[in-house]
């Protein structure tokens, strides 16, 4: 087997200046196939087996993670959605509210997880963005300040915030308010 | 899926792909790059007639006026390519490498390897977009969110940009992804999600249709292949793909000029198309993410310091005012939205001189960067062995072999990717947000606008792996 011997040579710098990182990936090379007591071509050949194993290892992981996370989406989805995703639930909730409200302008925004202008939690904030994604092009903003106010709770209230007057509503904690004198 | 969707995203493939092969060299045969003709034209097409349907929005209004311009403009670009693909004299098979009549043992093993790689990342892109069809939490807040208001608004588009949205929508954001996805669903009717997962899939897959094709025009088709099936491999790249966040695409933008910039140096002299081509793969950059303005200045500065070291490329004026012509139209646009239209960025808002000083003089700050980046190495793939290590590892086997010519592709790539990330590295420093959650939150995405690149000049410098691993597995298996 002379091309062990042969090809060791080739693919190291070439004479002159083989730059820092050239240099260093050439000196690591020798180091691992003494190390090893690999010839260089048995050495490459082992290095390309391990980067298509672990590549094409990891590809299969991912989509079994893909296909795991797709299974308990669809298991957890509501009734009538293909999905658990926080936006398409949150579409399929709003989907009426849309229709109540005119094309354009600015609404409020009421909900049991808003405290003044302030979110008492992440999924609290994450509910009001998805609220403005599911509206959109209305504008909507914190707090009843506008005539419209769009209210979104976990549970219904008892009765309406002092002040106002529930227009509909849609079921699921999603109301529509209007307010006399924002 | 919707089939209006789907005709709707092939226009601008269509036109930019026959853009592309229009303006392809004359040595090269089409036939032979059709692949990566089509990846390339792809997201220039879909850059191009994102950027011009925000134009017409701002000068004329939401009007189907648009699309007729549009069909026009794809329909001479349809005759340029016709004209081209009549007048091809091109042998078909390239002259370098040249190509094997039967693959090798070798060739077929990457071969089933990268259809593998294919296979799984479609599954797992079909399943990511079943499971989330609205996209990433990102997605929604801010790139979609945006598309509707410019599909909704009707000529109320500019409430997309209110300041009454808050600084969480970031409405300073340019609008490549926003404005493709408007465009596609004023063209279908109506705000099916079909139009930003068929985009994302787009830049998902094009990304690596560049990869490949420009690695097997460069380098031969198993070093195309095999970088092809470590980017497929990747966990972060195929899990952002049916995100539909904007990184995929910047990714796309960035290994575009690059590729355009080598594909210039392939030739016996330097293409001006292809630099007019880096220049506007540059400008969409920074049409799709804040990041382009600094990856614009920081390639312009690597090309300008190469023109001007003698060992380096030397630019002539025709080969600037080519790419001159790339990016101007592009880089204004941006410019001006910037200027006239976009909010100021929240980031930019809440810095000053001293804050910045006191930031920079912070060593705790470096540490806690540095170990989100040191995390994120050793994590970075979802493979058993971090990639970066695999593929250092599979360097110093393989060895590295620069050809004659190359060695500026590589130097220039290479000093504008480390560049481009110092500079992600200084905004950490001085950032005013909570820096812990802006490193947790971002790095991954950051990391991922330059893997595609990383690969690519990582491959371009391996030996190619039928060299490498001697002569036992070069013969044809009979």
């Amino acid at each position: 087997m002379r091309h062990g011997l042969r090809s060791v040579k080739p693919c190291l710098p070439r004479a002159g200046s083989p730059g820092p990182l050239r240099g260093s990936i050439a000196a690591a090379s020798v180091s691992c196939r003494r190390m090893f007591k690999l010839d260089r071509p048995a050495f490459a050949r082992l290095a390309l087996a391990i980067l298509l194993l672990l590549a094409l290892g990891g590809a299969g992981r991912t989509t079994y993670r893909a296909q795991a996370a797709h299974r308990a989406s669809r298991a957890a989805a509501p009734d009538g959605l293909a999905t658990s995703d926080p936006a398409t639930r949150h579409e399929a909730r709003f989907r009426e509210v849309r229709d109540a409200l005119p094309a354009s302008g600015v609404v409020g925004y009421v909900s049991d997880g808003l405290v003044g202008s302030a979110f008492t939690s992440m999924e609290a904030m994450q509910e009001y963005f998805l609220t403005q994604y599911s509206l959109a092009p209305l504008i909507v903003v914190r707090g009843g300040g506008q005539r419209l106010v769009v209210g979104n709770y976990s549970e219904p209230p008892a009765t309406p915030p002092a002040g106002f007057t529930v227009l509909r509503d849609f079921g699921g904690g999603v109301l529509l308010f209007e307010i006399a004198e924002p | 899926m919707s089939l209006t969707a789907v005709l709707a995203l092939l226009v601008p493939i269509l036109g930019g792909a026959c853009i592309v092969c229009a303006a392809w060299p004359g040595e090269r045969s089409w036939r032979a790059d059709l692949p990566l003709i089509v990846a390339l034209g792809s997201g220039l097409g879909v850059g191009v007639t994102s950027i011009s349907f925000f134009v017409w929005l701002v000068a004329f209004g939401p009007s189907p006026g648009y699309f007729v311009v549009e069909g026009l403009a794809v329909a001479t670009a349809l005759g340029l390519a016709v004209r081209r693909v009549v007048s091809d004299t091109a042998p078909t098979a390239r002259p370098h490498p040249p190509a094997p009549d039967h693959p090798s043992r070798l060739g077929k093993v990457l071969m089933a390897g990268f259809a593998l790689a294919v296979t799984t990342a479609v599954i797992t892109f079909a399943y990511r977009s079943a499971a989330s069809p609205h996209g990433a939490w990102d997605a929604s807040m801010i790139w979609n969110l945006r598309a509707r208001f410019l599909f909704h608004g009707g000529e109320q588009w500019q409430t997309a940009f209110s300041n009454l949205l808050g600084p969480g929508t970031h409405a300073d954001y340019p609008l490549l992804v926003p404005g493709a996805v408007a465009r596609a669903w004023s063209l279908s009717g109506s705000d099916t999600v079909a139009v930003p997962v068929l985009l994302a899939a787009i830049f998902t897959f094009a990304t690596a249709g560049i990869l490949v094709g420009s690695l097997a025009a460069l380098r031969g088709r198993s070093q195309g292949m095999l970088a092809g099936i470590v980017l497929f491999a990747t966990l972060d790249y195929t899990w952002a793909g049916p995100s539909q966040l904007a990184d995929v695409p910047f990714a796309f933008y960035v290994l575009a000029t690059l590729v355009a910039l080598a594909l210039a140096g392939a030739g016996p002299r330097r293409r001006s198309g292809w630099l007019a081509v880096a220049g506007t793969s540059a400008g969409l950059a920074a049409w799709t993410k804040n990041e382009g303005l600094l990856f614009v200045a920081v390639l312009l500065a690597v090309q300008f310091v190469a023109s001007v070291r003698r060992s380096l490329w030397r630019y002539t004026w025709p080969q600037v005012a080519a790419l001159t012509l790339g990016l101007a139209p592009f880089l204004s646009l941006v410019v001006a939205f910037k200027w006239g239209i976009a909010p100021q960025n929240d980031l930019v808002a809440a810095l000053s001189l001293p804050d910045i000083l006191e930031r920079l003089t912070s060593g705790w700050r470096y540490g806690v960067v540095m170990s989100g980046l040191a995390t994120l190495l050793s994590s970075f793939s979802g493979w058993l062995l971090s990639a970066p290590l695999v593929l250092v590892v599979y360097l110093a086997a393989v060895g590295v072999r620069v050809e004659a010519g190359r060695r500026e592709v590589l130097v220039t790539g290479a000093l504008t990717i480390g560049l481009l990330l110092a500079g992600y590295f200084v905004v950490y420093i001085i950032t005013p947000r909570d820096l812990a959650w802006h490193v947790e939150t971002s790095m991954y995405r950051l990391n991922l606008h330059v893997w595609p690149s990383l690969l690519f000049l990582i491959f371009m410098a391996a030996r190619l792996p039928e060299d490498a691993v001697g002569p036992r597995a070069v013969p044809a298996a009979h």
